[in-house]
């Protein structure tokens, strides 16, 4: 079989290699399965990470001194370790201590950890970015804290950082080839799959390279619309 | 100043509300400290109910730390602060009661951009008096009405003019239904041409009886509008007289000279 695919030709002394897409075509669904089920864990983790951020960042700026001291530590352990070692922590780690997690559940919780991260960093920046004037208005009309954020601050803090995070949330979808290395069931376990399968090595990560390019333009313009639904409002700066 | 001739108001200076008790606002040797400055020193000040004062004073002499106060958006270092009889105390649901009752105009106008100018109106009514959405709207539709920008309800902050932004943010202020109204130089910021639309919302609102602390340099307001004007510089009240007595015989050579100043 693998002579099939694996068509070399020495042609004066060089090796010619015969491109041949064939088997990764006939195989796509095993990689439709692998998109679809990296779509569903991005868009759940940024979901559930844009939450942490949203939390994390509320704590940053306004939080007691003890919790934001918790958040600190979260931020800067995530952000000053790699990806790969955090998935490792929770998937090999954790069972030393009785917490067993499936591949799957690994990957989200992991990416949501991860972006949660980077996701408070960024939105108490834009929190940051919200002048005093806008919150002391909203204090002497007698909002609490906690309306204050809600009503007066998220929408327009959201507005000014929504490129950084539009752009952490692609990161996100694009690391999540990362949690491959656990054998979740993403887009690059698949690809890997396939490899093995045909050995079509260049056809098949090239087909997956197009695939992760394909969804980060998808994710974009998705992004794009959605700032243009939420953040219409017109401002005078 | 034709903007404040037309006025019609309710009661001439020297003839203000008589004491009845309690004040709306008083303030017993108020101290404020910004780390080694000292802002505020031992001020007291008692405004009662329907009162329109004026505070002035060059920039950095505490008065808009003084109504601040009121309102709790400063904290204070000593003192005591009772508004309509009651203490203020710094417990989170104190501070919202005592500002539900206070309405506050600030010189950046400070309306949210993300919200319309009706959704600006019953962002208060609806979160903080716990009105339902029809209801809070009626009110708010009133107040825009009586600020004379109805037809402005559903653009955005950004689509009006200065001068109009600034009377929305009066009538958010008064969507709440307050019994004090604070203005923290609300026409300093202000395009010259768009100061009178402002001042005349003021005066209108004065002539309803409404207590007012108005910390302002609008001379012409001052003399038209308030039952006191009080003097105010590093910090301490300097001097406080009504309108005719201030701005005809000021009796302190730094009252003298500030007035020779913006005159």
């Amino acid at each position: 079989m693998a002579a099939s695919i694996w068509e070399r030709r020495t042609k004066r002394g060089e090796q010619v290699y015969q491109f041949n897409f064939a088997p990764v075509f006939n195989a796509l669904d095993m990689l439709l399965v692998g998109v679809w089920f990296t779509i569903q864990m991005s868009v759940a983790a940024m979901s559930l990470g844009l939450v942490v951020s949203l939390v994390g960042a509320a704590i940053k700026t306004s939080g007691p001194r003890p919790l934001r001291l918790c958040v600190d530590i979260y931020v800067e352990l995530i952000r000053n370790t790699p990806f790969l070692v955090q998935i490792f922590f929770i998937f090999f780690g954790l069972p030393a201590l009785g917490i067993r997690l499936s591949p799957n559940t690994t990957a989200l919780l992991a990416l949501t950890i991860n972006f949660g991260a980077y996701g408070t960093e960024i939105i108490r920046a834009g929190i940051k970015s919200i002048s005093k004037g806008q919150i002391e208005a909203a204090q002497a009309i007698g909002l609490s804290w906690l309306q204050v954020l809600q009503y007066v601050v998220i929408k327009p803090a959201l507005r000014a950082v929504y490129p950084a995070l539009t752009s952490q949330f692609i990161f996100l979808m694009l690391g999540s080839s990362v949690v491959s290395a656990i054998s979740a069931t993403d887009l690059t376990a698949a690809a890997n799959d396939l490899n093995s399968l045909t050995f079509a090595s260049f056809e098949v990560y090239l087909v997956t390279t197009v695939i992760y390019l394909a969804l980060s333009i998808l994710f974009s313009t998705i992004f794009a619309g959605i700032g243009r639904l939420c953040f219409a409002y017109p401002v005078n700066r | 100043m034709n903007a404040l001739s037309s006025a019609n108001m309710p009661s001439k200076p020297g003839s203000a509300p008589k004491v009845q008790a309690p004040p709306a606002v008083r303030l017993v040797g108020i101290e404020k400290w910004y780390g080694a400055f000292q802002a505020l020193k031992s001020v007291d000040l008692t405004v009662h109910s329907g009162e329109r004062i004026v505070i002035c004073g060059p920039s950095g002499s505490g008065k808009s730390t003084l109504i601040r106060c009121i309102n709790q958006l400063e904290s204070i270092e000593s003192g005591t602060i009772e508004v309509n009889g009651t203490k203020l105390s710094s417990s989170p649901a104190r501070v919202r009661e005592n500002r539900r009752e206070i309405g506050m105009v600030f010189q950046q106008f400070n309306l949210f951009p993300h919200m319309t100018i009706l959704q600006n109106c019953v962002l208060g009514p609806i979160k903080v008096r716990g009105l339902d959405r029809t209801e809070a709207e009626k009110i708010a539709r009133h107040y825009l009405d009586r600020v004379r920008i109805p037809e402005q309800a559903d653009k955005y902050p950004a689509q009006l003019s200065g001068g109009q932004q600034q009377r929305v943010a009066i009538a958010r202020a008064l969507c709440l239904q307050p019994q004090i109204m604070l203005f923290d130089e609300p026409t300093s910021a202000l395009d010259p041409e768009m100061v009178s639309e402002v001042l005349d919302t003021m005066i209108d609102l004065a002539s309803d009886g409404m207590t007012m602390i108005c910390v302002t340099h609008e001379m012409g307001f001052a003399r038209k509008v308030a039952d006191r004007v009080i003097f105010m510089d590093h910090g301490e009240i300097i001097e406080e007289n009504d309108p005719v007595g201030f701005f005809d015989a000021p009796r302190h050579a730094r009252t003298q000279s500030f007035l020779g100043q913006i005159a």
